[in-house]
This record gives C-alpha cells, sequence and structure tokens, in this order.
C-alpha cells in the first residue's frame, strides 16, 4: 500500500461515515453505525490494523489522521445521540421536556355572530361617513306607524302582529322610528344608520322569530336618487360578503318608500349558478328599500319639493344567516354554548 | 290571491304566454310568487255509474258498474254512498295512486279494476272542498262530461302561482284586476272589455233568457242610516231560485281560485268577487223579519251568530245589516247563520255595496275575523263598477240557478270624490329614480295600464287616476313607480351619490358597548342574546305582579310573552339551565340589553357557574365562587376605568342570597348589585350548582367609558416591598384593614395585598392571621429610615384600631 491510498483510505472512510449517517434516523440505526465504525471489528479499528503496512516516518502521522478520524466520528455520534434523546424518556436527561402534553387551557370569551355582523355593518357604515343611531326598544305608535304613513286601520299595526303594550306604546316593529326622529332632530342632510332589537308579534320557526335586529339606512339630501341607493347598498353588501355583489330591485310595497323595492343580492356563495343557498335562483332576497314617500318628509316637517331620500330596512339575523349559512333563527337565540363556540 | 294558468290560457286563448315565463314576470311587475302550485298529472278519468249492487259474500262492499262513455267497467268499493248517475273520479288498472300501482282485484268472485277515488287519493287540498266532499268520494256536478281526463278538465294539470297582492293594489285582488298588469306586462293584444266578460265566468249565458217578475210589494225597502260608513248599498230580489251544487262550468272555475263550493248562490257570488273584486252577500228573503234591510250602527253591544258557527261581540261602533229586528250580517264582514242561503232557500236578496275601509279594517281587526270580502273593502273597491257587478251576480244567479229579479234594482248612492288630478314632470322621474324616459315611452306604460292622461306643455303630463287605482295613485311618485315598475327596476344600476363628508364620531353608547363586549369576551365570557319577555311565574320570582312599574304586555302570543322582562337574569338562567343539561355546566355568559321596570334602563348583566377551567395535567380548576365573581366585577371594567366606587351589603333583594351580596355605588346611587343568586330562584330553574350574577345600569357608568384616559407620570424609582404578618380578632372585615392602610400610608401606597389568610391549628380561635405585602413608592430614593417610619406607623395605627398582634 503506498501512501497516498492510506491517507486516502482515512479520507474515503470519512467520506463513508458522513454520507452514511445522512440515512439515519433512529437511534438503532444509529447504534449500528457506531458497532460499523467503532466497534471492536469496526472500521476504524481496521485502519489501526494497517498502520503495521506504513512506514515508519509516516506512521505518526498515519496514526493521528485514524485518531482524528475516530475524534470525528465519536462527536458526531454523540451529536446525534443528542438529537434523538429529545423528547425520549431517558431519566438522566435534566433538560427533559414532553412537548405533546397540551399547553395551559384559557377560557376564551365569544362574541355573538349577531352583534359581530353588527359590528361589521357598524365599520362598512362609519367608512362611507354615516352617522349611526339606537334607541329605545319601547316606542309609541305615532313613530312606529303614523309618522312612516302606516295609517291607523294598515293591517300591520293590528294586534296580530305587533305587541301592544297600551294603546299607545308598542315593541317597535323596525328601527324606522328613530329614522323618523333624526328628520325632526331637523339637521339635514342626513346619513343615518339606525340598529337594534325589534319585535313582530311572530309564532317562532326557522325563519321567524319575535324578536330580531334590525338596520335601517336614510339617507336625505338634496339630490339622491334610487340608483345611489344602488350604490350604497352594493357597498355595504361587498363589505359584508367580503367579495363583489350585484344589487338588484324588484317593486314591491311599502307605505314609507315611493318607488319601493324588495331587494336582492346576486349569490354570493355560487357566483349566479344555483346553489342551495339561494335555491337555485341565483339571487338572494334580503329586504324593502326604496325612495322615501314625500308624506313620510312632509310628517316630519321635511319639503319634499327641495329634499328627496332613499332607504332599506333589513334583518341582521338574515344577514348572519347568509354569512355563516346557518339555516335556523332560532340557534341565534337559544344561546347553545356549543354554537355560540364557533364564532 | 292564486292564478290558474289553465283558467288564463281560457280567457288569454292563443295570446296566452307559455306559464314559464310567468313566474319571472309576476315579480317583475311587483307580484311576489308566494308559491308556484305544481301540476297535477296522473290518468284519472271521469265516469257516471250506471248499477250499484251488493257484492256476495262482504257486508260492507259495494260492487259499481260504471261508463266513461264508450265503455263500462266494474269496481269494488267500500263507500256506502256511491249512488246511480253520480259522476265519479276512477283510475284505471295500472295507474299509480298514492304510491301504489293499481291491479285487478278479486273479491270472491267479484272482480275489481281499478278504483273510485276520495280527495285524499287525487291530492287535493281539502280547504277547496266541500264538507261532504271530505268525507268520501270526490262527486262532480252532474253536467260533467264523462271520459275526460280530471286534472286535464278542472285546469290542475297546468301550475297556479299564488300571488302576493301588494296592499295598495285592491284591484289586483281579482281576475280582472290582474288580467290587466298581464296584458301590459306582455303587452297582450286583449281589450277591457274581452277582459271583463260575463261569459269568463260562465260560457253559456245569455241574457235574453232571462225573465223579470214584478215588484214584490212585500219588500219594503232598503235603508242606510250610517251613510258615511256606507255611501253606497244596492240590492236586487231574486224569487224562485232553486239550491243546488253548482254547475261543472262553475265548479272548475271554483277549483281555479281555490274556492270551497257551498251552493250554486253563494258559489256565483265567490265566483264574481274574484273574477271582479267586488264582495257580495246573498240572503235568505224569507228569513227577514220584517222584509226589510237597513244598514246600521249596533244600538248596543251584541253577541253576533256567524255563519262559521262562533260568536262574535259587535258594539255601537260596528257597521251591521239588519232586517228589522236584529242584525243579519257584519258589514263586509260576515253574514249571520239564521239568513245564510240554504237548500230550501228559494227567493233572496244579493247586496251589492261600498263600506268605508277603515271601518271594515277596525271591526276586522278587533274580532280577529278576516275574510275574503273583508280584505277587499278593507283596501278599498271599485265604487265605479258597482252597478255593473250587481247587474252581472244577478243575471248570473237567475240564468243558473233558475230564479227571476222582482221588479228593479234597488240603490241607495251617494257621490263619491273623484281621484284628483296629478301633473307629472318627467323630469321628476329621473330626479327620484336617477334614469330617463321619453313622453312617448311614458304614454306607451301608462296606456297599457289603462291609466288616462293628457300631454301637456313641455315634459308635464296630467294624469288622472282611473276609479279603481284611486287608493294607490295619489301623488307623483305613485306615478313615477308605475313607470318604473314597467320600464323595468332590472335599469337600476349602482351609482356612487356625491356628498360632503364630515367627521362622525362615533356614538358614545357605541363606544361603551365595544369596550365592554372587549372587556367580557377578554375575560372568557360568552355573549348571548335573548328575547325581552318573561312569564308570570318568573317575574313573581322577583315582584308582586301588581308592582307599580311591570311592563305588561297586552296581547302576547304566548305564555312566556306576559311581560316585559323586569330584569334579564331571568333568561340568562334559563340559558344556563338549557346548556346545564348539555352537560355544558362551566358558563361565563352576559348580555348587553334593556330591563323594564319603570321605563326602559340598558344594563349589563352576566351570570358565571361552575369551574373557571377544565381540569388538566398542569392546573386545577377552581369552583367559581363569590371572589370570583368580586374580582370579574370590581377588578375589570370599575377598575380599568376607573369608576370610582363603593360597596355594601345587599340584603334587601330576593334575587340575592342574603349572605353573599353587595350593592355597587358610584356617585351617590346604586349602579348594580352582585353576588350569589339565591337557593329559592334556582330552584325554580332546577339547577343544582351555584350560580354568582352581576348587573350593572350603563347610563350612569357610561361617561368614565367614554372619556380619554389620563396620563399619570411612571415613577423611576422602583417599588419597595414589605411584608407584614399579624393576627388580628377574627371578625374585623380585611376590607377595614386595607382602608387604615391606605389612609395611614396615603400617596406612598402603590398596592396592598393579603397574599396569606389562616385560621386554626395553633392559632388562637378567636383570631386569624394576615399576612399582608405592601408595594411602596416615594417617587424619589428613600431611605431606611423613611420606609421604616411608613411601616411604623401602619402597624401603630392598626394596633390602635383593630388590636393587631405582629407575628415574629
Amino acid at each position: 500500500m503506498d501512501d497516498v491510498h492510506k491517507t486516502n483510505a482515512i479520507k474515503e472512510l470519512k467520506k463513508e461515515f458522513e454520507t452514511l449517517t445522512e440515512g439515519i434516523h433512529n437511534k438503532d440505526e444509529l447504534e449500528r453505525l457506531k458497532v460499523k465504525f467503532l466497534g471492536r471489528k469496526g472500521e476504524i479499528r481496521s485502519l489501526f490494523g494497517k498502520m503495521k503496512d506504513v512506514a515508519i516516518e509516516q506512521k505518526k502521522e498515519f496514526g493521528a489522521g485514524i485518531n482524528d478520524l475516530k475524534g470525528f466520528v465519536e462527536r458526531r455520534l454523540q451529536s446525534l445521540l443528542d438529537s434523538f434523546s429529545v423528547g425520549s424518556s431517558e431519566k438522566d436527561n435534566k433538560n427533559y421536556c414532553d412537548l405533546t402534553l397540551p399547553g395551559i387551557n384559557f377560557s376564551i370569551g365569544h362574541q355573538h355572530p349577531v352583534t359581530q355582523v353588527i359590528d361589521d355593518l357598524l365599520e362598512i357604515f362609519r367608512s362611507l361617513n354615516f352617522d349611526v343611531l339606537g334607541g329605545m326598544e319601547i316606542e309609541d305608535t305615532f313613530h312606529n306607524f303614523d309618522a312612516l304613513n302606516i295609517h291607523k286601520w294598515h293591517p300591520s299595526r293590528n294586534a296580530q302582529d305587533t305587541f301592544y303594550l297600551d294603546p299607545e306604546h308598542i315593541l317597535r316593529t323596525q328601527t324606522s322610528a328613530m329614522q323618523i326622529r333624526a328628520m325632526e332632530s331637523g339637521k339635514l342632510p342626513l346619513r343615518i344608520i339606525t340598529m337594534g332589537r325589534c319585535y313582530r308579534r311572530d309564532a317562532s320557526d326557522a325563519t321567524h322569530y319575535p324578536v330580531f335586529h334590525q338596520i335601517e339606512g336614510l339617507v336625505v339630501d338634496k339630490n339622491v336618487n334610487f340608483c345611489d341607493l344602488s350604490g350604497i347598498l352594493t357597498e355595504m353588501m361587498t363589505g359584508v360578503f367580503g367579495k363583489r355583489v350585484e344589487v338588484r330591485f324588484q317593486p314591491s310595497y311599502f307605505p314609507f318608500v315611493e318607488p319601493g323595492a324588495e331587494t336582492f343580492i346576486s349569490c354570493p356563495f355560487c357566483n349566479q349558478k344555483g346553489c342551495s343557498i339561494c335555491q337555485n335562483t341565483g339571487v338572494i332576497e334580503l329586504g324593502g328599500s326604496g325612495m322615501v314617500h314625500p308624506q313620510v318628509l312632509r310628517n316630519v316637517g321635511i319639503d319634499p319639493k327641495v329634499y328627496r331620500g332613499f332607504a332599506f330596512g333589513w334583518g341582521i339575523e338574515r344577514i348572519a344567516m347568509l354569512k355563516y349559512q346557518i339555516n335556523d333563527i332560532r340557534l341565534f337565540y337559544e344561546n347553545n354554548i356549543n354554537f355560540l363556540e364557533q364564532f | 290571491m292564486i292564478v290558474s294558468y289553465g283558467f288564463l290560457q281560457t280567457i288569454l286563448k292563443k295570446e296566452c304566454p307559455p306559464a314559464e315565463d310567468f313566474y319571472k314576470r309576476f315579480g317583475e311587475i311587483g307580484f311576489e310568487v308566494e308559491n308556484y302550485i305544481k301540476p297535477i298529472k296522473n290518468n284519472v278519468i271521469i265516469v257516471e255509474v250506471i248499477e250499484v249492487t251488493e257484492v256476495p259474500e262482504y257486508t260492507k262492499l259495494k260492487k259499481v258498474i260504471l261508463t266513461d262513455g264508450k265503455e263500462t267497467h266494474q269496481v269494488v268499493t267500500n263507500w256506502q254512498g256511491v249512488q246511480v248517475g253520480n259522476k265519479y273520479t276512477w283510475a284505471a288498472p295500472g295507474t299509480q295512486v298514492n304510491d301504489f300501482i293499481l291491479t285487478k282485484k278479486d273479491f270472491k268472485g267479484t272482480y275489481s279494476e281499478g278504483m273510485l277515488l276520495s280527495y285524499k287519493e287525487l291530492q287535493l287540498e281539502p280547504i277547496n272542498l266541500s264538507h261532504q266532499e271530505r268525507e268520501g268520494l270526490l262527486v262532480l256536478p252532474k253536467d260533467t262530461p264523462i271520459g275526460e281526463n280530471f286534472y286535464d278538465l278542472f285546469w290542475l294539470s297546468k301550475p297556479a302561482f299564488d300571488l302576493k297582492i301588494p296592499y295598495n293594489r285592491p284591484d289586483c285582488y281579482s281576475m280582472v284586476g290582474l288580467l290587466r298588469e298581464i296584458v301590459a306586462a306582455f303587452s297582450l293584444n286583449i281589450s277591457p272589455s274581452e277582459r271583463k266578460k260575463i261569459h269568463h265566468i260562465y260560457p253559456g249565458f245569455s241574457e235574453i233568457l232571462l225573465k223579470r217578475n214584478v215588484k214584490n210589494e212585500n219588500f219594503k225597502g232598503i235603508k242606510v242610516s250610517n251613510k258615511t260608513d256606507c255611501p253606497y248599498y244596492a240590492g236586487a230580489l231574486i224569487s224562485g231560485v232553486s239550491i243546488k251544487p253548482s254547475l261543472y262550468e262553475i265548479r272548475r272555475r271554483l277549483f281555479a281560485f281555490r274556492i270551497r263550493p257551498i251552493n250554486n248562490v253563494v258559489d256565483i257570488a265567490n265566483l264574481v268577487m274574484f273574477y271582479y273584486q267586488q264582495p257580495l252577500h246573498t240572503f235568505d228573503f224569507d228569513r227577514l223579519v220584517g222584509k226589510t234591510i237597513e244598514v246600521r250602527n249596533p244600538i248596543s253591544p251584541e253577541v253576533f251568530n256567524a255563519i262559521d258557527g262562533k260568536e262574535y261581540s259587535i258594539n255601537e261602533k260596528d257597521l251591521v245589516i239588519a232586517d228589522e229586528v236584529r242584525p243579519i250580517a257584519i258589514a263586509g264582514i260576515i253574514g249571520s247563520s239564521d239568513s245564510e242561503i240554504v237548500e230550501s232557500s228559494r227567493n233572496i236578496f244579493i247586496e251589492c255595496a261600498y263600506f268605508k275601509p277603515s271601518t271594515i279594517s277596525v271591526t276586522s281587526a278587533r274580532l280577529n275575523l278576516t275574510t275574503d270580502a273583508s280584505s277587499r273593502y278593507a283596501r278599498g273597491v271599485d265604487y265605479k263598477q258597482l252597478d255593473e257587478i250587481l247587474k252581472i251576480s244577478t243575471y248570473l244567479i237567475c240564468a243558473l240557478c233558475g230564479g227571476a229579479i222582482d221588479g228593479e234594482f234597488m240603490f241607495v248612492k251617494n257621490a263619491f270624490v273623484p281621484p284628483q288630478d296629478i301633473d307629472l314632470s318627467l323630469e321628476e322621474y329621473t330626479n327620484i329614480t336617477g334614469l330617463t324616459i321619453s313622453k312617448y315611452q311614458a304614454s306607451n306604460i301608462l296606456n297599457k295600464l289603462e291609466i288616462p292622461f293628457d300631454n301637456c306643455m313641455g315634459d308635464i303630463m296630467r294624469i288622472h287616476p282611473p276609479s279603481f287605482r284611486r287608493m294607490d295613485l295619489k301623488e307623483n311618485v305613485d306615478i313615477i313607480e308605475e313607470l318604473l315598475r314597467f320600464s323595468g327596476y332590472d335599469k337600476i344600476t349602482p351609482t356612487k351619490p356625491v356628498y360632503e363628508i364630515e367627521y362622525k364620531p362615533e356614538k358614545p353608547w357605541i363606544k361603551m358597548n365595544r369596550k365592554i363586549r372587549q372587556q367580557m369576551i377578554a375575560l372568557g365570557f360568552f355573549e348571548v342574546l335573548t328575547d325581552s319577555f318573561a312569564k308570570d311565574e318568573e317575574v313573581k320570582l322577583l315582584y308582586h305582579l301588581d308592582t307599580p312599574g311591570l311592563v305588561q304586555v297586552q296581547n302576547p302570543l304566548r305564555k312566556d310573552q306576559s311581560y316585559l322582562t323586569p330584569n334579564r337574569v331571568l333568561a340568562l338562567l334559563a340559558i344556563a339551565k338549557r346548556n346545564i343539561a348539555m352537560k355544558n355546566s362551566d358558563l361565563r355568559l352576559f348580555e348587553l340589553g334593556s330591563h323594564y321596570l319603570n321605563g326602559e334602563t340598558k344594563h349589563l348583566d352576566w351570570i358565571v357557574t361552575g369551574f373557571n377551567r377544565c381540569q388538566t395535567c398542569h392546573q386545577k380548576p377552581r369552583q367559581m365562587d363569590f371572589y370570583y365573581a368580586k374580582g370579574i366585577k370590581e377588578n375589570s371594567i370599575l377598575s380599568r376605568y376607573k369608576i370610582p366606587f363603593t360597596t355594601k351589603i345587599c340584603t334587601n333583594n330576593v334575587l340575592f342570597d342574603k349572605q353573599q351580596a353587595l350593592d355597587v355605588i358610584a356617585d351617590g346611587k346604586v349602579i348594580g348589585t352582585y353576588g350569589k343568586v339565591s337557593k329559592e330562584i334556582l330552584d325554580y330553574y332546577d339547577i343544582q350548582q351555584p350560580v354568582f350574577y352581576s348587573t350593572m345600569e350603563l347610563n350612569p357608568i357610561m361617561k368614565y367609558l367614554i372619556r380619554h384616559g389620563e396620563y399619570k407620570p411612571v415613577s423611576l424609582n422602583q417599588d419597595i416591598v414589605r411584608d407584614i404578618a399579624f393576627l388580628v380578632d377574627k371578625n374585623v372585615p380585611a376590607g377595614d384593614i386595607t382602608n387604615q392602610i391606605k389612609a395611614t400610608a396615603g400617596i406612598v401606597l402603590k398596592n396592598s395585598i393579603i397574599f396569606d389568610l389562616y385560621q386554626g391549628k395553633n392559632i388562637d380561635e378567636t383570631k386569624k392571621s394576615i399576612a399582608i405585602r405592601l408595594l411602596l413608592n416615594f417617587g424619589q430614593n428613600a431611605t431606611g429610615e423613611q420606609i421604616q417610619k411608613v411601616i411604623d406607623s401602619i402597624v401603630e395605627d392598626l394596633t390602635t384600631k383593630f388590636s393587631i398582634k405582629l407575628r415574629s
């Protein structure tokens, strides 16, 4: 064996060791590698065995080379062993920590999905420079009905649909009463939304509940029209669903708007291709809207020849049901923890 | 209002658009299809029975020989009422009825081919059938053609549309009105006179066959005593009618409108109402006392027996039709049971009237009674067609029920105020809609809708609202809506309104609610929403029901809606109960809502119950107790927003355990209470674990939650920590001690924390051991002497006040 070959033998063995360490995944494989290199009949021993063939003047250098390799192998094997020891059950490891145990448990609070949607709507309408009004839930019949052009014998006033507290006071059926108060205050132009709990004398089922939340919008200005209403509603619903939706109208009758409309949006879930949420129609009905009836303006002392207005009023639960794809309004009021913790 | 496509085809003939176009178009013009009634298709044939005999060896079966006009068939039926000459519906073997395919059957030698069908087997709605028809087999009118498919003949094999008629469109509570809209919507070539033809109700009608009797001298005439509520009342006497089931042409129209058949006279009155909008009422003339008709108010409150078999209490404000001694109808709503047309009736009085809409609405609402007639009168009928409708209905009754008019039609009429003209500038159309329309387009739409107008100077049009639209065409915007409706709401495209923006600060109540919500959620609470109702028993837990200030609901729908809740804890406990039953017994719930007692006040309410967390290997759960509740109450919102408050023991609130409740006082007023919910209340909700409840009125604390916080300079010197431990009489409240420490130390005391409390072994049993950590900060480097001076004075004061003994 010539000297060059001997030096190469050390290098090659080192190279082989390095290659083999890359394939080590567990302690057993590591142990086999240890035996292969450091064992009594291991590779390093056998290199020492070749010492006798080495020229005397080179023995020292060759021996030092093997010792370096041995030290290198030992250190590398130890570091590999250390890396496998973490997370094992070795008792003697003082830094041992079972990372798979659960963390400390914190009790996390949850906001009700309906008030989350209310917060979304508040943010949307603040960004559109609207004011927000709340108001009380007990309302007088003038503000809830008369001022809104709902005359004394209109069916929605009757005791079948409205909770009466006395002949002049009711649980508000809509938040429009607050719009009337805002208009009565005389500050024009107006851009407001009103939100809050409302009551209808409905038997409860999957889509009705005697209490619900309403959002109503009202703009009174000198130069607003139906297309502007469409613009505001488009912004609003795009904000709610986080993607562009189209707003559409169909004629409908509400005593306080004329022209009045039932409002639809293009189904944000199927891009109008038809799905179970839109019942394969591609559109979703959301509620009423329209241009404020001139009589409503007159009722609060605004001249309809100078000012015009548009308004809309939708149920917030309806929006929340769509947003979270909830199929039963009663879930909001059952307050089952397993339901609430999903939001 | 139901529109049958089969009936539409009969009226519109080849002009009739395809059924699938109607659904969309109805919506586009403002008539929402509330229910699409699917066509029924099956091979069911109309047959006549020619022989009925017994089935040998069976007592309850009949053998029936029937004919479809071409062949005879034999069926066995268990319907005992089957009669020769009657017409029934029959399904042959091989036809599927109620998921079964009929086969030829053998009843011990008597074979049966198929079956005669009842309404259930025909998939008909019972509401559209007479009482007899709901009992057994469907018996068809005697003149029904045999051999025809039942569903085809009665238009049931075609779809029908149940339309929601807008409240302001009384004209469309009729076929004539809806046809006007349909003709306009599809631009059909059908004239108004064609639409209104009496032949659409009875194709075989001919005026030539009508007979007239001489005037009936017995009839004393019509008297209208209340002309305000009844500006028009007309009628006719028809004698010699014979009351029978209606003929086939009438019956198929009843099916088209889903009207229940009664008898030939009443059916005609109903059909005329559904076709022309005008309600009619027919009285059995022979049963009228004094042979007189008077429209008046009841003299005093009385009970009225109606044809629906119910009793109604009427009073002086209601309008009635009366004979000489008693009311025979509540005007425009319902007739009496002892004046209705029955099989024996021969002479009838037919009424055609205009009642003031508000009068009908008010009575109808008070009696909680809405009928087909009342819903039309309440919205306003077309006063211009009254004379004509009276004639049409009288002629039809004479032609179909065999009677003749006695003398002339009788009218009591007052002048109606005609609708006001409306001047519309098309610029206004643009202002309101944001769209443009030409005079030509506008004229076209108004013409289609039969709304007369004159073209004036410039872009002005003078509209003359017709009598049938006088309830909804009152001002410019009403015309604008009509123009928009027929030019298409789909033309509305989104534009951005232009306005001057201004800073709009967040409303204080929104800001407050937001901060409270954030705080409560951070503390691990779940937000809940409840309705604001409470039932008697719940309210009684807290108050006597005669307590002034409780708000009662006058017309609850259910028992649990009798009161507005005086305290939302009732709802929170009900939620806790439900969740505990679901094995979710560790609860932290809050709600922002109103209490209703002496008005409406906004509150934050919360409850905690169960353990604060689930047990894990790292942590032990702590049962939420009074101190837990106290921590939430005092160390969150009240401290965070620096609301100066004190507490006082609360012993007079039945909601709370007397030993564990505190009132919270701020600005000299009790703003809330918290503590352990009393056992009596928890027992009512069947909750076995302790619950802690807190309520806080929001108005008094709003100012603290919305104000800007103030910066206090942060001391650059570190806190000095000193612990003192001492024995003190066990009855001395810890709060008194910490208050004293605060008073003695003054501003240098940053905080004092009771970190140990002990009573028991090795201590005199009248004493307790308290260890307190004092955090002092002098705002400068303090010397040991200064610090000791403060500690000494604290110990001295505590010794003087509470006789403490320092522990070594």
